[in-house]
């Protein structure tokens, strides 16, 4: 350092100079390269000893640093350490505020030297400083970045060219320092950008699994062109496209079920009640071969820039079917209940009379004295009433077996309930033909069991015509695995229509107005299924018409027979 | 034999052997005694004139309360009650005359369809009765009875 070279080629030194750490600094990346770059050519160029690059850095968060490096063979970067910072003084002032280049000859000369407390001058252990430069490094906003120190022991080392040489390379370090700033910006703002993707990505899934968790379908309807558009779940529902616009009649127009179809509006506003932003509706679609399903939508007034007029709506749609199902199967066993409560109150009323005059009818007729004429019409009575007291027990459908099940002797229960009808079916001329194989036996209840085959009876012969006969097969047979007894009640009356045959287990259907309860098929179905069997029917309306119903009954029992045949099914 | 509110019956039974009131002379009679409970006064004297006829010693109790006390007096074989009745019901009636009486057959008798939620509270207070349903007829009566 210090060699005098001639004119030209220092000039030309210096260019080149000049041009490398154009290159160098346009090109790099690294703040610290910049800054260190700069304050070494710098220091080259103006032939200083020693220098340093007080500069600031912000960080992305907004935090302000005050940093500096230092150049030079003899610097002790320890003891420029130790040194306080340059403070606002007449020497360091103009370069800090940006304003002007300070140059002097000698510093120990300089009138703005030395004036200011506490050391007026250079502290202890400060470097031997007379010939001294500093150019401010100032953004081309006018922002100033830092500032450029250069010192020589000796004074009258720096030329006036020198301050142009240091300054143009301040300026393009300033702008190599903008451009780091700029990336580093720019590479937050990516990190923001990409966290915010990260993080719509994840709340799209939650919003998909709780759609798909509640089975929520979304759509949107425009008012502008009445078109609606759905997503994939909603469309589902419709049977139509997901994901595009749709005009909204197309919608629905084969997917609404009739009667739900007439009160659509044809204004989709009119569903919003006057003064409200939401509605919600029910209504039911039917979708070929998935039958009928009620729909639950909900609907929110979606608005323009101007947050007062409507654009639109948006809203849910949602499958309540099976919501609906539950509710009708509660009001039926509401139903259900109600009419237990009141058939057993009388029932209770009825059986304290029917066990009086049973008593007193057995009294009359087992009375030695009574004429053998008059003992004949008392058992009469005796059979008529115990017919009513099978009666009360059926049509009020509740009677309940006291007794363990044991082994029922199905042939003695199938006669013994012919017996019972026997006089029901003389006054209708009708015959009986029953024909059992022998030895049917299951276990179960007897009182049950014999309700059930009352219960078949008499719909037998409600349904036959005079002079029709009713055949009883019974046999041993294996259903299923499942070895048991099948029984046939086989009429010849007018065939069941086929809008009847889905209701007939129905609790509360029946086809005899004023006097059936509609309970006696399904009472009989529960107790053939408590015993682990099945009942079912074939039925033919028009020529040749009859019904045959048939009943299986597990021999074993119903815990034997649900262990073999996992599902009971009604073959219909 | 107890005469019954309603003497329906006053003719003796045919029975070989007499009954005085002698509810104390236990050994003499081979009829089992029945002790026939409901607070309807005409099914308990028609059961009793029915027995009575059948190879029983029939008396009526036309409350639990009296049912127990008759029981207290003298334990019966066997007894018939109702359960539906006021203030102490059969099944109450049947606990109590238990503890007094263990050796002695309790059937109860009801007109109710419950008749499962009858038995399920008697097995909650640790019993169990056997349970008969109204209407019946009196041969089955007689012939489960003699069972």
């Amino acid at each position: 350092m210090g060699e005098r070279k001639t004119g030209t080629e220092k000039n030309e030194a210096q260019l080149r100079q000049l041009i490398d750490i154009g290159l160098l600094l346009a090109s790099e990346r690294s703040l610290d390269v910049i800054v260190q770059g700069a304050l070494d050519a710098g220091l080259k160029l103006c032939g200083a000893a020693f220098g340093a690059f007080f500069y600031n850095q912000t960080t992305p968060g907004g935090e302000r640093y005050k940093l500096y490096k230092v150049s030079g063979t003899e610097v002790d970067l320890q003891s420029f350490a130790k040194l306080p910072m340059p403070r606002n003084t007449d020497l360091f002032a103009p370069v800090f505020e940006g304003r002007a280049i300070v140059r002097s000859d000698d510093i120990l000369q300089d009138s703005r030297y030395g004036k200011n407390a506490p050391y007026k001058g250079m502290p202890a252990g400060h470097l031997p400083v007379r010939s001294y430069l500093s150019v401010p490094v100032r953004s081309r906003g006018g922002e100033v970045l830092g500032a450029l120190f250069y010192g020589h022991p000796e004074p009258n080392r720096f030329e006036p060219g020198s301050e142009d040489l240091v300054a143009i390379m301040a300026s393009q370090a300033a702008v190599a320092i903008e451009n780091t700033r700029l990336t580093e910006k720019l590479q937050h703002e990516m990190q923001l950008l990409e966290n915010a993707r990260q993080l719509q990505r994840i709340t799209m899934q939650r919003l998909q699994q709780a759609l798909q968790a509640g089975q929520l379908g979304i759509w949107t309807w425009n008012r502008e062109d009445d078109t609606a558009e759905l997503d994939e779940r909603a469309a589902e529902f419709y049977g139509v496209q997901p994901n595009v616009r749709l005009p909204r009649t197309e919608v629905y127009r084969d997917a609404v079920y009739g009667e739900d179809a007439a009160s659509i509006p044809d204004d989709m506003m009119q569903r919003l009640a006057p003064g409200k932003d939401s509605y919600s509706v029910e209504f039911r679609v039917v979708k070929p071969g998935q039958g009928i399903r009620w729909l639950l939508a909900h609907g929110l007034a979606l608005y323009g820039p101007d947050g007062k007029e409507v654009v639109g709506l948006s809203g849910t749609v949602q499958d309540i079917t099976a919501r609906k199902t539950q509710e009708a199967t509660l009001r039926q066993s509401e139903k259900l209940a109600a009419t237990g409560r009141l058939a057993a109150t009388i029932a209770h009323e009825i059986n304290n009379p029917l066990e009086a005059v049973t008593n007193l009818i057995y009294l009359c007729k087992t009375d030695p004295v009574v004429p053998p004429a008059i003992q004949k019409l008392l058992e009469t009575a005796d059979s008529e009433l115990a017919r009513v007291s099978q009666i009360a027990q059926q049509t009020l459908g509740f009677y309940r077996e006291t007794a363990l099940p044991g082994q029922v002797n199905l042939n003695k229960v199938i006669r013994d309930v012919v017996e019972l009808f026997s006089r029901k079916l003389t006054s209708k001329k009708m015959t009986s033909d029953v024909s059992l194989e022998d030895e049917l036996k299951v276990i179960g209840l007897q009182g049950e069991i014999k309700q059930v085959f009352s219960n078949l009876l008499v719909n037998a012969v409600d349904a036959s015509a005079t002079g029709t006969a009713i055949r009883i097969r019974g046999h041993k047979t294996i259903q299923q695995g499942v070895p048991g007894v099948s029984l046939l009640i086989v009429d010849q009356g007018a065939g069941i229509p086929k809008e009847v045959r889905v209701r007939l287990f129905s609790p509360f259907f029946t086809t005899k107005q004023a006097v059936g309860t509609g309970l006696g098929l399904w009472v009989t179905r529960g107790i053939v299924e408590k015993h682990g069997g099945t009942v079912s029917f074939r039925t033919q309306t028009g020529k040749r018409s009859g019904t045959v119903f048939r009943v299986f009954l597990p021999e074993a029992g119903a815990e034997q027979a649900l262990q073999m045949r996992p599902q009971a099914q009604i073959l219909q | 034999m107890n005469p019954t509110l309603l003497c329906i019956d006053t003719r003796k039974p045919g029975f070989p052997v007499e009954s005085s009131a002698g509810h104390e002379s236990e050994g003499e009679e081979t009829l089992p005694r029945i002790l026939v409970v409901d607070d309807e006064v005409l099914i308990a004297d028609t059961i009793v004139q029915i027995l009575n006829r059948n190879g029983f010693i029939a008396e009526a109790a036309y409350s639990g309360e009296d049912a127990i006390e008759a029981a207290k007096r003298a334990c019966p074989e066997l007894v018939l009650s109702d359960v539906q009745m006021p203030n102490v019901d059969g099944v109450e009636a049947a606990i109590a005359i238990r503890a007094a009486c263990p050796e002695t057959r309790i059937i109860l008798f009801s007109g109710q369809a419950a008749t499962v939620e009858i038995l399920a509270r008697a097995l909650e207070r640790g019993h169990s009765f056997e349970l008969l349903p109204k209407p019946i007829h009196p041969t089955q009566l007689i012939q489960h009875l003699r069972s």
